[in-house]
């Protein structure tokens, strides 16, 4: 696999027309567009120095655990054990917040009410479905299609922006600063939660938040890569960068396209997002952009659920799931993880029955995989600050004097928002991290899992890393 | 132009800059590696 597939493959799960489409109406009713004008770009320099930070570490350690293969050679196998875990469940409620969001806004599009939940729970099974049975069978064509989402994304966002820009009546450019929806529907919601608008603004970046998440895809597949130390942190750093760019220009065509502000944010039966395109391009424009929308979508929860069956495989390899053989069963025929597919089915499925509101499944996705990646960063800090990470272990992608900066500062961002998303009114997801908290470390110090647990046993053979890259290096040549 | 406006501009002017900075940065510490041959460089089980 070359340096392109490594990119697509991050850059498919981030996916700009999952992430925008699906928050648009949360950032714009918390902070109206000035959440989208300058809440997008804030995430984008925060989310970019996380990025480089873990391609810094991908280009000194790329093996295919990534982040809990990092955190156990930086800081002992238990912080790997929780980085694991932390990245499990952020892949789990990813693989639910995808396909239960596509669920949502496909439901419109074939006559389903969005108040029917079991109509749409039924629908988000078929989707989660079908994508299982392709993960199952087909791997080859998974790994295809990955590489027509990427291009399938940056052609048709940027036709979709040109078409908004070009074909609706455009908002004056200062109307991107507003600060609120309405003076009066602001002031309801800001005194429903008894806060200024600053915190709903921040409550706003959520949307952003979200969107950048699941580029550890490019270092889990780094063995599989030619020249790993170069072209996984680049597709780590660069499916972040141009998602950021992408994303901006669709976010800020679809802002100016709003032909109501009051009556954008306060729609009801329907998303925002349907909302603005409908009523900007006409109900037979918008439906074909709204199947569009929805295949991308559909594209994003095929990509999330081949990441989680990879990483529910590596983690059973390496002992730490309980019937860890079963999990770590490839099948003869087919060359899948097919147990480990079908599990993460099943448990996006009850993740999306237990939580009702989908900020919430998406808040547990974002803070779980924002702390594994964060972990790894922070213990890198630690080891280098304690002398044990020499700069000769950095690998050939490295941010030199700057990067203890650039860590420091990824670390503290990850902290903020880790607050933030489990802040009212989202407290479901703060209890839900509380009680997952409280589960790890009964089963960690009680169960015993402490002595039993030894550590990445497949660590990616030293062979065959250095095959990898031995090839690498005659290639280049 | 009200203060919001200004912080709104200073946020996208500080997110193409470190864009461009990280890239930068990145870009000639791989060329550096190119010229002295050490792509293959880095952390190895060894050095656990």
């Amino acid at each position: 696999m070359g340096g392109f597939p490594n990119f697509a493959i991050s850059f498919s799960i981030i996916s700009i027309l999952t992430g925008v489409p699906l928050l648009y109406g949360h950032g714009l009713r918390a902070g109206g567009p000035y959440v989208m004008t300058v809440g997008w770009p804030l995430v984008t320099i925060f989310s970019l120095l996380i990025a480089a930070s873990m391609a810094e570490i991908a280009s000194a350690i790329p093996t295919a655990g990534a982040m809990y293969h990092w955190s156990t050679f930086l800081g002992g196998r238990g912080y790997g054990w929780l980085t694991g875990w932390l990245n499990l469940l952020g892949q789990y409620s990813i693989t639910c917040g995808i396909t239960y969001g596509c669920a949502e806004f496909v439901a419109p599009l074939v006559g389903i009410s969005p108040e029917n939940r079991w109509q749409i729970l039924l629908l988000f099974a078929g989707l989660l479905l079908s994508h299982g049975i392709l993960n199952h069978f087909y791997v080859r064509l998974v790994s295809f299609l990955n590489i027509v989402s990427a291009w399938y994304h940056l052609i048709s966002v940027t036709v979709f922006s040109c078409v908004l820009l070009a074909f609706a009546k455009l908002q004056h450019v200062s109307f991107l600063f507003t600060t609120g929806f309405s003076e009066v529907a602001f002031r309801e919601s800001a005194q429903a939660l008894n806060a200024p608008w600053i915190w709903l603004f921040c409550l706003g970046l959520l949307q952003a938040q979200w969107t950048f998440t699941g580029y550890d895809a490019s270092a889990h597949i780094s063995e599989e890569t030619k020249l790993p130390r170069v072209n996984a942190p680049w597709g780590i750093f660069l499916s972040v960068a141009i998602s950021g760019i992408f994303g901006y220009g669709l976010v800020l065509a679809l802002t100016l396209a709003i032909p109501d502000l009051s009556a954008a944010a306060t729609v009801q039966g329907q998303s925002v997002f349907m909302f603005i395109v409908e009523q900007s391009l006409g109900p037979q424009m918008g439906q074909v952009v709204m199947w569009g929308v929805a295949l991308a979508m559909w594209f994003c929860g095929l990509s999330s659920l081949t990441a989680n069956a990879r990483m529910i495989y590596a983690f059973s390899r390496d002992g730490a799931l309980p019937w860890q053989k079963v999990w770590a069963r490839v099948h003869p025929k087919w060359r899948t993880p097919t147990a480990a597919t079908w599990q993460a089915v099943v448990v996006a499925f009850v993740l999306a029955l237990y939580s009702e509101a989908f900020s919430v499944i998406i808040s547990i996705a974002t803070i779980s995989l924002c702390l594994a990646y964060a972990l790894p960063i922070a213990l890198k800090m630690r080891a280098r600050w304690q002398g044990r990470w020499r700069p000769s272990f950095d690998g050939p992608w490295s941010l030199g004097r700057l990067g203890p900066w650039v860590n420091g500062l990824a670390v503290l961002w990850t902290l903020f928002i880790s607050v933030l998303f489990m802040a009212p009114p989202n407290q479901q997801t703060g209890t839900t991290m509380l009680v997952v908290g409280a589960a790890l470390a009964f089963y960690w110090f009680v169960l015993g899992e402490r002595n039993r647990f030894k550590g990445p046993q497949s660590l990616a053979t030293e062979e065959a890393m250095l095959t990898t890259q031995a090839q690498a290096v005659v290639e280049v040549r | 132009m009200a203060m919001g406006t200004w912080v709104g501009i200073g946020v996208i002017f500080c997110a193409t800059f470190t864009m461009a900075a990280l890239f930068d940065m990145a870009r000639r510490s791989v060329d550096k590696a190119r010229r002295e041959g050490r792509l293959q460089a880095g952390w190895t089980l060894r050095d656990r």
